[in-house]
């Protein structure tokens, strides 16, 4: 049974070493292998349960496919895929990644360079083409940042949507971009009912691939990595091969995620780069609690679904609630709320 | 390239030493107490939209909400700072709480001033340019740099040649070993914390009037003292003036080399800072150390 501490005794007996490609391999067979190994793993009833939220919010919002609620649980389920890839990367190795906007952006613009250059390609193979780029530029970020340690990391990523945007506005004609971005890109599905559909089913696949992974040797590494990166040096785990795997994925879906964002609005532009892609993905995880990837599924909903109802009665003063609440809740709740609903599970099963 | 080389020149030398005084603060900072703030960059931004609050829509004296805002901007910054070392203290916590203070403090100025530019600080300087070289330079970067240097020669006696000084590097090197022998090391980080938060409000008054008021306005000082921290050395103070020239010489030659794009010359910060990252983590201050 993996368990959140001490990883070092499993670790030991398992090959080590071997770059990049190495690492690329043992992910693939770790998660194929723990996909196999640990199928019980998804009987686990906060897993259960996070799939029930997905499928009962779906559910709900394709009964109204064209309402704000349907719309707004469009919403929800875009920045819940961000919120869980950061939290799969960032929450898991104690590396916080302020880049999300980066890949989102490269995403969009992606999507809509593509659909100008073949508008007969579906939204489907835009956002996986958007995927497959935001995976390669993922990994070309993570060679030589990841070696860097912590807040050194993170201010380096902080930079990264900064030069994406001054890159792009500087390069617009060169890069063949249009310079007022792209209107008119495909809708990803005919109703909002669908798109919520299409996102809710992604989110589902994303979810079990990054649970999955998390219960695996793999997740034990970047665990590991989160509670002390040295001590699994000195057991002679290469840990930078696991973070470049576990970034690169991020990325990808990040990228695949500001794909489908485009084209819920059928625009994409250089505005895909901002902060507030990076606001509400963190929020979400610090209500879930870092590290769970269920938390984001829970906190995903009531943070966005918030969000959109009060904004129209709040305006500017919402993002100003937000804020503060991320702060108080980072600085008083800093494990989130599904470690509470964790020990309450733990207490009715066991008693204890 | 001669006909190039004057403003190259006089524009790095003035834009360099504005970049020390962006930076000191940032770097000081960083190097006493090891905590990397990412609010450092809003307190310019809040000195700025401060001044321009009292001076023009309350209608204070320019001099008087000048020295308001300084007093304000250290606030925020020892405010955030306290919160931060009481209930956030590992450092990842704090990068994410600086930044999530940074990001509140953007959304209240956009809901107070609204999100769009346009926003002007009457000048504290004349605004008739004066002539370099034959290079026609604004007083604003003159005065700015003057103030710079001298900040930059009195901090360095202040901690190199004071007794105070000696305790501050003390507690710089070792903080627990520095309260062992009776210093409070509390008190050493929060007088680091007025002093930097101090900088940037004087980096801010002197250069804001010069530029209009946005609500994203504190972005670009954090970027450039993050950069020029990291050319120097994170934490190096003494190397944050050959660092800043470092940074705006790059930034010149390629802005006059190509000069049709304006991103061109951040994403030439940009990439020095990441280039140092990778290959010379340690910065230039490193090198001498090592060595």
């Amino acid at each position: 049974m993996p368990t959140d501490t001490a990883p070092s005794s499993d670790l030991r007996r398992r090959p080590v070493g071997g770059g990049i490609a190495g690492a690329l391999r043992r992910g693939a067979r770790s998660f194929a292998g723990s996909a196999r190994l640990n199928a019980s793993r998804l009987t686990s009833p906060l897993y259960l349960g996070a799939l029930g939220v997905i499928i009962v919010f779906a559910y709900l919002g394709s009964g109204n496919p064209t309402s704000f609620f349907a719309l707004s649980l469009v919403l929800s389920s875009i920045y819940i895929t961000l919120a869980l890839a950061w939290d799969f990367s960032s929450g898991m190795t104690g590396y916080l990644n302020f880049g999300l906007p980066f890949f989102f952006g490269v995403g969009a613009l992606v999507t809509g360079q593509l659909y100008a250059t073949d508008s007969h390609l579906t939204p489907s193979s835009l956002a996986f083409f958007s995927f497959g780029v935001g995976l390669l530029g993922g990994f070309l970020f993570s060679l030589p940042t990841l070696r860097l340690r912590g807040p050194y990391f993170s201010l380096l990523s902080f930079l990264l949507p900064l030069i994406g945007a001054d890159f792009i506005l500087a390069f617009w004609t060169q890069l063949g971009l249009r310079t007022q971005g792209y209107y008119g890109l495909p809708f990803l599905g005919a109703t909002y009912g669908d798109e919520l559909v299409l996102l809710s089913a992604a989110n589902v696949a994303i979810l079990t691939a990054f649970f999955l992974l998390r219960e695996s040797h793999f997740g034990l590494v970047l665990r590991g990595i989160r509670d002390d990166e040295d001590a699994l040096g000195s057991q002679g785990i290469r840990t930078f091969p696991y973070k470049v795997v576990a970034f690169t994925l991020a990325s990808g879906v990040v990228a695949f995620s500001g794909a489908t964002y485009a084209m819920v609005y059928t625009f994409a532009g250089v505005d895909a780069f901002g902060f507030a892609f990076i606001l509400f993905p963190i929020l979400i995880v610090i209500v879930g609690g870092t590290g769970e990837l269920f938390g984001s599924i829970f906190a995903g909903y009531v943070v966005i679904l918030l969000y959109q109802y009060l904004f129209p009665t709040f305006s500017d003063l919402t993002l100003i609630i937000f804020a503060s609440a991320a702060i108080l809740l980072v600085l008083f709740i800093p494990h989130g709320l599904v470690r509470p609903l964790r020990a309450f599970i733990r207490f009715m099963r066991t008693g204890e | 390239m001669a006909g190039i080389l004057a403003p190259i020149v006089v524009y790095g030398t003035l834009f360099g030493l504005t970049y020390v005084l962006i930076a000191l603060g940032f770097t000081l900072l960083f190097g006493i107490s090891r905590v990397l703030n990412l609010a450092y960059g809003a307190l310019y931004m809040v000195t700025a939209y401060m001044i321009y609050y009292f001076a023009v829509e309350l209608g204070f004296n320019l001099l008087l909400s000048v020295a308001i805002a300084i007093a304000i901007a250290i606030g925020v910054g020892v405010g955030v700072f306290l919160i931060c070392v009481r209930f956030a203290p590992d450092p990842l916590r704090f990068l994410i709480v600086s930044f999530m203070f940074a990001l509140l403090l953007q959304y209240l100025f956009t809901k107070y001033f609204g999100g769009q530019s346009g926003l002007i600080i009457p000048g504290l300087f004349p605004v008739k340019e004066i002539l370099i070289f034959d290079v026609s330079v604004s007083p604003v970067y003159l005065v700015t740099a003057g103030v710079a240097l001298g900040l930059l020669i009195v901090l360095w006696l202040w901690i190199e040649w004071t007794q105070y000084g000696r305790t501050i590097r003390a507690t710089a090197e070792d903080p627990e070993t520095a309260a062992l022998f009776g210093i409070g090391v509390r008190s050493i980080y929060l007088v680091v914390v007025v002093v930097s938060s101090a900088l940037v409000a004087i980096a801010a008054v002197l250069i804001v009037p010069a530029q209009e008021l946005t609500p994203t306005m504190w972005i670009e000082p954090f970027v450039i003292a993050f950069v020029v921290s990291v050319i120097g050395g994170l934490g190096k103070f003494k190397w944050t003036l050959p660092a800043a020239f470092l940074l705006s010489f790059s930034q010149f030659i390629v802005q006059f080399e190509y000069p049709t794009s304006a991103s061109l010359s951040d994403i030439v910060a940009f990439g020095v800072a990441i280039g140092f990252i990778v290959v010379l983590p340690q910065g230039i201050g490193g090198i001498k150390r090592a060595h």
